[in-house]
């Protein structure tokens, strides 16, 4: 062709289809390629393959282990982040916090320095868990004692919702152990004393608090063993909020009313149980406005009169004042369980808070009234025993 | 103190306190007659919580007749022999009657004096923080 000269292409050519490229001219893709390389250098099949195998385990340790440190650096930050909530919740608190170390000094268990010490160790452990990660050292499985103390600070954290406290709902519970009960009147067998409490009883108050309730035929004389005058008449190992309570009564309890027993002792027993110390599920700011309003009302005039209260007395005046809130409570718990209409407003109030908060539904009436015909029917059934073995 | 004093729901007796913490009992139950002759006699047993190395203790120890606690064991003691006992609180009714000379409304000056009697200490001790305008009771 010359220059400027067109070409001139027919039309009948223009659409025709291209022809096929031949095989030998056409590009090999990858995945022709790799079944090529194979087909040609057959040993290279089983390297393949267990190098294949080896990269899938590696790749699920990896994965697992990647799983568990992201998993520590979440329990770090859920820490850091609980921490800055409850030091924000101690903020609030300080002017009550203020109030309550001004009436009971160190006595008080809110007093102001011992900050945070169970959420400062979860944030210790969980920091000490993530620096001993390590992608290559299998530690899976293994837990350190200090990491069973943070599960247990979980699962109490978690009980306790700090900013509304947990309801009685949330999670099942064991029922006490408990041992028959003599009283004067009758004999109170476990199962019998069990559904007592269940029927008077707000939800919580006795399964989430108290481990056991069982009574021995011992005296133990006090001089001998504290050097104070009198005989025991009951052990209370209190649990202080990590673990239920544990009530014994001893000999002089035998001797009392099966009416005493379940609207004296045990009311004030499950008042100890549940006081702002034991409650394993109080939210912390109720406990503060608990002991401020038990406190309030020590020197009221019109403040329930008891021995209990009373005849506490030591020389130093706020671990004498914090004993007699710590009693004080437990006595109006008593009142609200046997006769709620005898109380002081001011009183029944600080007691109707706490059992409302605890079992919205429960009614102190109908309470009463189960438990009135529960003993009633104790009584019958020992009187007509005791009728039958009558020569 | 005055106490009111049941057995098996019916009242038996009421129980007062002299100057000298000395009982007075307004009662024919002969049971209850025995009981508090022993009680001034020997003296009546009562439960503590002494706190002792990391545990409660509950204690029974003796209030002689006369001393400043003797009401409130002799409350206690009754109770655990299985009466009912409460106080009347004598003084709650002083106070509601004072309060009431500062109503205006004669009508129900009138209703409260006609409730008194039968209202609970509960119930009286309610009116007073009211009357009283205290904001703590709700």
């Amino acid at each position: 062709m010359r220059e400027g000269e067109i070409h001139y292409v027919p039309e009948e050519t223009k659409d025709e289809p291209p022809s096929e490229i031949p095989e030998s001219q056409r590009r090999e893709t990858s995945l022709e390629r790799i079944r090529r390389t194979f087909r040609e250098y057959p040993p290279l099949r089983p390297i393949t393959i267990s190098l294949g195998l080896l990269a899938g385990s590696f790749g699920g340790i990896f994965a697992e282990k990647a799983k568990i440190r992201a998993d520590l650096q979440t329990e770090l930050r859920q820490a850091e982040m609980e921490t800055k909530q409850e030091e924000s919740r101690e903020e609030s608190l300080k002017e009550k916090y203020g109030q309550l170390d001004h009436l009971f000094g160190t006595y008080s268990p809110f007093h102001q320095g011992e900050l945070l010490p169970n959420l400062e160790r979860k944030k210790e452990a969980a920091q000490s868990e993530l620096r001993e990660f390590s992608w290559f050292k299998d530690n899976m499985g293994y837990r350190s004692p200090i990491n069973q103390f943070v599960e247990r600070m979980l699962e109490r954290l978690e009980r306790a919702k700090k900013d509304t406290g947990t309801t009685a709902e949330q999670e099942p519970r064991d029922s006490p152990e408990i041992t028959p009960i003599e009283t004067r009147t009758a004999r109170l067998e476990p199962e019998t004393l069990r559904e007592i409490l269940q029927m008077s009883f707000p939800k919580g108050w006795v399964n989430e608090e108290v481990a056991s309730i069982e009574q021995i035929d011992e005296e133990v004389p006090m001089r001998e063993a504290y050097g104070i005058d009198g005989v025991a008449a009951g052990f209370c190992r209190d649990g202080y909020g990590e673990e239920k309570s544990n009530i014994v009564l001893a000999k002089p309890t035998k001797d009392d009313e099966l009416h005493y027993l379940l609207n004296g002792t045990l009311p004030h027993e499950l008042g100890h149980a549940n006081d702002w110390e034991n409650d394993r599920d109080m939210a912390k700011e109720e406990r503060v406005d608990l002991l401020l309003a038990v406190a309030d009302r020590l020197d009221d005039g019109d403040r329930h009169p008891s021995t209990y209260v009373e005849m506490i007395k030591n020389a130093d005046q706020q671990l004498e004042r914090y004993i007699k809130a710590r009693e004080y409570w437990a006595e109006i718990c008593e009142q609200y369980f046997y006769m709620p209409h005898q109380m002081n407003i001011r009183d029944y109030q600080i007691v109707e808070r706490v059992v409302k908060k605890a079992d919205p539904t429960f009614d102190i009436q109908e309470a009463n009234d189960a438990k009135l015909r529960l003993a009633k029917n104790v009584v019958d059934r020992q009187t007509a025993l005791t009728e039958l073995h009558q020569p | 103190m005055r106490l009111a004093i049941l057995h098996a729901g019916r009242e038996v007796g009421h129980l007062s306190f002299d100057a000298g913490n000395q009982p007075v009992l307004d009662s024919t139950d002969a049971g209850l007659q025995t009981l508090l002759e022993q009680g001034e006699a020997k003296g009546v047993p009562v439960f503590n919580d002494v706190y002792v190395g990391g545990m409660r203790v509950k204690i029974e120890t003796f209030i002689r007749s006369g001393e400043p606690l003797f009401p409130f064991a002799l409350q206690q003691w009754l109770e655990r022999q299985g009466y009912e006992v409460f106080n009347l609180h004598p003084e709650t009714d002083d106070e509601i009657i004072r309060s009431l000379e500062h109503l205006t409304d004669s009508s129900l000056k009138d209703k409260i004096r006609a409730w008194l009697p039968t209202a609970s200490y509960l119930e009286k001790t309610y009116l007073i923080a009211k009357l009283r305008g205290d904001k703590s009771v709700a």
